[in-house]
Formats: structure tokens, sequence, C-alpha cells
């Protein structure tokens, strides 16, 4: 995906033919995680993350995490993704750092489930990988992709699907994290303050990614908070701390 | 989920989110009229998507959105004609397997039609049922279909009904992943096939 | 831009100096000096090399997080991580020990580092990367004649693993966004199986390519198999590629894409193999192999790549007359390609296949499906009662009853 400004006729062009695409049942192609320069929309209001009828968990219940999705990329100068596992590797550790020191927020009752765990569970990760994505076009991105039968906002349910990791880790809640998260390169830099002196506008980098929370009890996501941003660093321990902030901003509180 | 898939639909999604007449999505209920030639009756709400200037030779709706579950509605297939208008491939990539309904097929070659559409990007897919069943008034067939979508592992089941009349063809497909979604989704289709009605 | 030349934190095993002009110019970093087995290119062709001396290295120590190589294992970790979790792979616990065990009689020590998954692709492919994963696609198991060649292959991978070419070959590109391509060849579905990519960044060289064929040779022989086997299998790939593919067939076979081929390769491969003979060990291949087959066949079929799909089953045929599934499997092609002739050619091999003692169920469904098409009453009843006789709770049970009720007496 090139850099530089959309024209709103390259928009509607694409655009077009991406809805096409979709209804010819084409798969999707992976493109780089860039956004235009323009959307630097910040965390999303409070209410739209609820699932209707929801408002909080129970202070008995218990919350599982699962282990979260995480995948850094670096930007060269052409545009160029690239995946780093150095700093994917840091990012994580950072995360799980970033998560224990926010047990207090998650209630007393806490779990974590390993990633060898996960593997009996792939099933159920892949199908909550495909919800998240719905409910990204459908609800979080919306407009004319909202689909009028959920006038409710954020009405997704996987049913009795999440039975068994329900019943072999006894929770009530699943946390589910992704992020995908790209920066740009020193020549990546170096080459947007180039463009911007010439009066265009390049994607430096950004923060994709979601935070979901599962009912165990009847496979409804009664949250979900977007992110999507132009800033945030994964590979330092303090941003990943700010990372965690703002996808859990709003986090249902057990009361 | 599958590496950059998300952040995809997400840049496509701002897109959008910035035209408005592109893509149209509409609730529907009730009595529905497909391509003019069959009938269909829908107890519950769905939504039925739309691209202006891409046709179909088929209707698409969907509860939870096409990422989930998808309902395809056909009707007055003319032999020779493809199931399925050709997405462009990609460079450097082979065209997919596109399945051309021919009359004086038998209903096993007339499922088999859908076994290739689902199949033609890699998934793999299974017959799990075939059987004789009326449709449309008509003699025709009813399939069960067990898939693993290639591009992110996620296995899907599928229901589908199939059926000619004269020289033209009439089917139904209802695909959804197999765990939570199918089970819910699919009383609510087989109705919807019972009530098909050609016009 | 170029990659960091960040320094490997491993010592190289016996070989020419390090850095990577040294590579550029010369023998290659980890090569292990298969020149002086009589192996080279000077090597007289009446004289047959050597009887195989080599000293593997020992086993590669996981590098460290922060250097490419370690950075990429990671990545391929989390690749293995997505394989596992893939419904695509094959779980038969003693089909994957088989393989196992093979990659043990072949590698020695290194098969402790090595992980086989085996998965459910109809393409000819297997690939080995870096960090030990190691993929066979069950359309490759499907085109081994035996044992020996399957040792060809997986001996021909381990050569790329052991002299390290993938690493080399990415330290040699231009452009780190090869990285992220480099990962996708070892997912689940293999960037290659899914893009028409010709022989791109991520071929091996054709230096690189010669010298895993010589070792690969090598380790074959030592675990006692014949070496000639080795060039059958890429002479046959080749001749299933060319049906259809001509120049480009390469492009659309994953392994072919990154395995370019160097100039004659399947005499170089005689050659090596110097007519020393030795083992095929198909009873033990048949035995670990044989349960899977039909239903890879059926897989095949449902490629709907029939050219090449005949072109297969006519090498099978050729080799086992006898053998009912293949000949099943290539009924059922002509039957559903329907071209001129083929709705006869179809019954030949379906009334053969179906009047075998080892007859697939399948057989008899085609068969009867194919003299319902031709307007065989009689037959078409017959071939479904024996269908039905054998697999009454079938899928398609319901709709052959059915096709039986309508068959005139």
């Amino acid at each position: 995906m090139g850099e530089g400004f959309w024209t709103r006729k390259a928009v509607a062009a694409a655009g077009c033919v991406w809805v096409a695409l979709m209804l010819a049942g084409a798969p999707a192609r992976a493109q780089s995680p860039s956004v235009p320069a323009s959307a630097s929309a910040p965390a999303e209001a409070s209410s739209p993350n609820l699932a209707p009828g929801f408002s909080h968990r129970s202070a008995a219940s218990t919350l599982l995490v699962v282990p979260p999705d995480l995948e850094l990329f670096s930007i060269s100068a052409g545009g160029i993704t690239e995946p780093r596992a150095d700093w994917t590797s840091a990012a994580q550790r950072h995360f799980r750092e970033a998560l224990h020191a926010r047990r207090k927020a998650f209630g007393t009752r806490f779990k974590e489930l390993t990633a060898r765990e996960l593997d009996e569970f792939a099933e159920l990760s892949h199908l909550h990988g495909a919800v998240a994505d719905a409910v990204f076009q459908h609800h979080v991105v919306g407009g004319a992709w909202r689909l009028p039968t959920k006038p409710g906002g954020l009405e997704w349910s996987m049913g009795e699907a999440v039975a068994p990791l329900r019943e072999k880790t006894g929770a009530d809640y699943a946390l589910f994290i992704s992020i995908r998260d790209s920066y740009a390169s020193a020549e990546r830099k170096a080459a947007m303050v180039a463009m911007a002196l010439l009066g265009v506008g390049l994607a430096g980098g950004s923060q994709v990614g979601y935070a979901s929370l599962v009912d165990l009890r009847d496979g409804r996501l009664v949250w979900f908070n977007a992110l999507r941003r132009g800033t945030g660093d994964l590979r330092e321990s303090g941003s990943a701390e700010e990372t965690l902030d703002a996808l859990l901003q709003a986090f249902p509180a057990a009361r | 989920m599958n590496t950059l898939r998300l952040s995809a639909l997400l840049a496509a999604g701002f897109l959008l989110a910035l035209l408005a007449g592109c893509a149209a999505v509409v609730k529907i209920e009730g009595e529905q009229n497909v391509k003019s030639r069959m009938s269909v009756r829908v107890g519950q709400a769905w939504n039925k998507v739309s691209a202006p200037g891409s046709e179909q030779p088929y209707e698409a709706w969907t509860q939870d959105g096409f990422n989930l579950d998808h309902l395809r509605l056909w009707a007055g297939v003319r032999s020779g004609q493809a199931l399925v208008g050709q997405a462009p491939a990609a460079a450097g990539q082979r065209a997919l397997r596109v399945p051309v309904f021919r009359a004086g097929m038998a209903p096993d070659q007339l499922a088999n039609l859908f076994e290739v559409l689902y199949s033609a990007d890699g998934s793999q897919v299974q017959v799990t049922r075939l059987e004789p069943a009326t449709f449309v008034g008509e003699q025709g067939v009813r399939f069960e279909l067990s898939i693993i979508r290639k591009r992110d592992d996620v296995p899907l089941s599928a229901v589908g009904w199939v059926a000619v009349r004269g020289d033209e063809l009439f089917a139904i497909t209802y695909v959804a992943p197999r765990l939570g979604f199918f089970p819910r989704g699919r009383p609510g289709v087989e109705a919807i096939a019972a009530s098909a009605r050609l016009r | 831009m170029p990659l960091p030349n960040h320094a490997s934190p491993m010592t190289s095993p016996a070989g020419p100096a390090p850095g990577r002009r040294g590579f550029l110019r010369s023998a290659c970093r980890h090569c292990l000096g298969l020149g002086a087995l009589g192996l080279g290119v000077g090597a007289s062709a009446q004289t047959p090399p050597e009887s195989p001396a080599l000293t593997l290295p020992g086993r590669f120590p996981p590098p460290a997080l922060d250097s490419d190589e370690g950075g990429l294992w990671a990545l391929m970790d989390r690749e293995e991580q997505r394989l596992r979790r893939s419904p695509f792979v094959l779980r038969d616990a003693a089909l994957t020990g088989y393989l196992q065990d093979l990659v043990c009689r072949l590698g020695g020590e290194h098969c402790a580092d090595v992980r086989v998954h085996v998965v459910s692709n109809p393409s000819f492919n297997a690939t080995m990367a870096p960090n030990g994963m190691m993929q066979v696609w069950s359309g490759l198991l499907l085109r081994m004649d035996n044992e020996a060649q399957l040792a060809a292959v997986l001996g021909h991978e381990l050569g790329h693993y052991l002299e390290r070419h993938s690493l080399e070959r990415l330290r040699d590109t231009r452009s780190r966004a090869a990285v992220a391509q480099f990962i996708g060849l070892f997912g689940v579905a293999g960037m290659v199986a899914n893009l028409g990519i010709t022989a791109g960044m991520f071929a091996f060289t054709r230096d690189q390519e010669s010298r895993a064929d010589r070792l690969g040779m090598v380790l074959m022989q030592r675990a006692g198999y014949d070496g000639a086997q080795a060039a059958l299998v890429w002479d046959n790939l080749l001749g299933e590629m060319r049906v259809t593919g001509g120049d480009d067939a390469g492009s659309r076979n994953p392994l072919l894409a990154t395995h370019p081929a160097p100039a004659n390769r399947r005499d170089e491969l005689m050659r090596l193999a110097g007519g020393r003979g030795g083992e095929l060990r198909a009873p033990a291949f048949e035995a670990a192999i044989g349960g899977h087959r039909l239903e890879w066949l059926l897989a095949e079929v449902r490629r709907g790549q029939y050219e090449q799909s005949l072109a297969l089953f006519n090498r099978g045929l050729t080799r086992l007359p006898d053998d009912a599934a293949m000949r099943f499997a290539r009924g059922e092609v002509y039957r559903l390609r329907e071209g001129p002739g083929d709705l006869e050619r179809a019954a030949d091999d379906l009334v053969r296949a179906s009047a075998a003692p080892q007859a697939p169920v399948q057989a008899f469904r085609a068969l009867g499906l194919l003299r319902r098409r031709q307007g065989d009453a009689q037959a078409a009843s017959a071939a479904f009662d024996q269908y039905l006789a054998r697999a009454p709770q079938a899928s398609d049970a319901a709709l052959i009853r059915t096709y039986l009720t309508q068959l005139p007496p």
C-alpha cells in the first residue's frame, strides 16, 4: 500500500473494488498496516464499547487472560513493513509485566492461560479472531458497514463455542488481546521529514489492535475496545504500560 | 488473528467510512424477491449487502458479517453461466476455478458445483451429506459441507439446496463457523429454503 | 537496505574464512568440505565418488535473540505455534513418528533439533526452516514410490539446513521486506503455494541446490538407500509439471519455485549415486503411508488439475498396474473431465478398479455414476448396489438410493 494523500476519487474507487472483492468471496489481502495520516482517532468513548445491558463484572467472577497476540513491524523507507522478532519478543515481555502490574484492576480472581494450553483451544482462538475482525469492520469502523440488524451496536456472540474453555478453567470471562504495531525505521523517519517539506503526508506507523471481553457463560462479547492510533511504543516497558492502559481504558470493573 | 488482515480490513474500512454510496447494507424481513425469479420468506431480519456496479449471479445476506456467515441465493442461473462473477486474479496468481452450470447436469454434479465453489480459494471441503430434496417445488438435492477456511484456519459448516427448472438453476447456501454460529443459524435457514418458491 | 552485519554467535564449522565477502566470493561459510570427498567438479565421470566419509557439524545452539538469526528463529517459532494450532496439520502419531525416525537415520544427532509436521495439502512440497521446523506436505508423500525417494527429499532439505543456506540467502538479500516473505514460506499455507511466485528472493541459488543435492546424496547413501532414486524424484516431478507448465512450470509448484533446477540435475544425481545400489525399503514405506493414500488420491482429484493428476496416475499405474486405488483415481479424473473419449477411458479404469480385491468403495460409486451418465441402467444399478452394500452409511447414500429407484429395472 503506498503512501501519499488519498483523493476522494481514489478512495471511492478503492472502496468499491474492495466491496466487490468481498462479495465475490475473494480473500482479504495482506497490506501494510499504515493508515492514512489524517486518522489518529483517540480511543472510543465507553458506551459503544459495551454490549447492550452489560456494565460490569460481578465481584465474585473470575477473569481468564488469554495469551496476547502481538506482532511488531518495522516500516522501511519505501513503506514496506517487515516483522521484527526482537521487538515482538521485547513487547511480549513488557506487555506481560504490564498485565501483571494491573492485576488489581482485574479484580481478585484472575487466571492466565498458557501458550501450550491455548493449543487445545485453537479453534476457539481462530474463531474469536474472525469475530473480532467482524466487530472491527461492522461496529468499530461501521459507517456504511454498520449492520442494521444490530441496532444495539456490540451484539456478537460465540454461543456455546466457549463452553469447553469455561469447563477447563472455570472462569466466567475471558480477555483476548491482539495488537499489530508498526514503527517507522530511522530511514522512514528521514523520508517522512523530507516528504513533509514537499507537502506530502506519510504514515509513520500505527498501533492497531483490540481488547475483547467474552462472557464464558453465554459466549457474548460484552466489551470491546479497539485501538487505532499513530502513537504508542511497545518496545519499551514504560510505553508498553501506556499501550495497555489505552487498550484497557474503561475496562469493566468487578464490583 | 492472521498477520495484517485486521489492518487490511481497518484500512479499507476507513476508506469506506469516507464514502457513503458504494456499499449498501439494508435490513430485510418478511417476503423477499430474489433476482425477480424466486421468493423466500424470512422469519428473522437479515442484512443484505450489495455493491452497485458489481453484479453477482447471487444475492448475499449475512447475520454477523461476511467474515463470519453468509447466505447466498441464486435464482435463474442459465446454462453456461458461472455461479460466481470472477474476482480479478491478482498479479502472478492463477485464476481461480469457477463452477459453471450446464443444463442436463445430474444432481451429484450440481452439488459438486458448490464443492468447487468453496474450495476455489484453497480451502479444504468435504461433502458430509448429499440427499435428494424438494426445493422450489422441483426435485433437487440438499447437501452439507465441512470446510476448513484456508486464510485463517477457521472450520466452517455449510448447508445448501440446488434444483433446476427448465434450463435454469436455483440455489441457496449458508456458510458459518462450525462452532456456535452454524448451529444457531441453521434452523432459520432451513425455514427460508422451505419457503422458497419460483415466480 | 542491506541487513545489518550482525556477527553470528556461532563458530562456523570446518571451512573457509567467515564474512559476507568471503561467502559471496568463494566457498560458503558453512559448507562442509564436500570437495574433499571427490564430489567436486573436477571428479572424473569415470571414477565414482568416494563412499561417504563426511563428518556432520555438531548441533546448532540457539542464536542470540537480538541477532538477525535470532530474530528469524523467534518468528519461525511463532509460525510453528500457528502450525501446531492449524486444522490443516495431520495429527497421526504413527506417520509423524515414521518421518521423524527417517530424519534421525539421515541426520544423526541433528534429529533432536528437527520437528516434523505433516500438512494436509495436495501440492508437492517439503520445507525445512533454520529453527528446525520441517514440514512435509501430503501431496509429496503421495508422489513418493518408496522410502529411498522420501529419504532423498528429506536428505536434500537437511542439506540446506546443515549448511544453513536459508540464512545465507537471507543475509544476501538486499531488502528487509524479504524477511516477511521468507517467514511466509514456512506458514501452513506457505506463501509460495498461494502466489505464482517465480524463482524469487527465497529461491536457493543453483549452487546451493547442487550442494544440497550432493549432501542429500551422501546422507541417504550413508543410511543405506539407493541413491539413484534421488534422480527419479526430480524426473517425476518435472514430468508432471511439464504437462501443463512449460517454462513457468516452477512458478506454480511451491517446491520448484524455491529449488531451481541446476543444469543436468538428473544426470548429476545419477553420477553422484555412482551405481552403488542400496535399499528402497518400499514395504516399510507402504506400511506407514498406505493408510492415507486413498484420502490423498481423493484430495489430488479434488484439485481439479486433471492433466497433472493424469500424469501422476499414469506413472503410478505403469509401475503398479494392480493398484486399485490409483486406478479408481484415474478413472474418476476421466469421468470428471469428460473430454473426448474420456468416458470410455473412465469405464475401462473403473470396471477394472471395482473388480480388484482391494477395490475402494468409491470406485463403485464412480462406476455407477458413469454408467448412469452413459445410459446403461443395468450396469449403473449393479454398481450402485455394490456401493450401498459396502457403505450403507455413506454421506450420499440417500441420493444413490434415489438414483437406484429412478433407474429402469
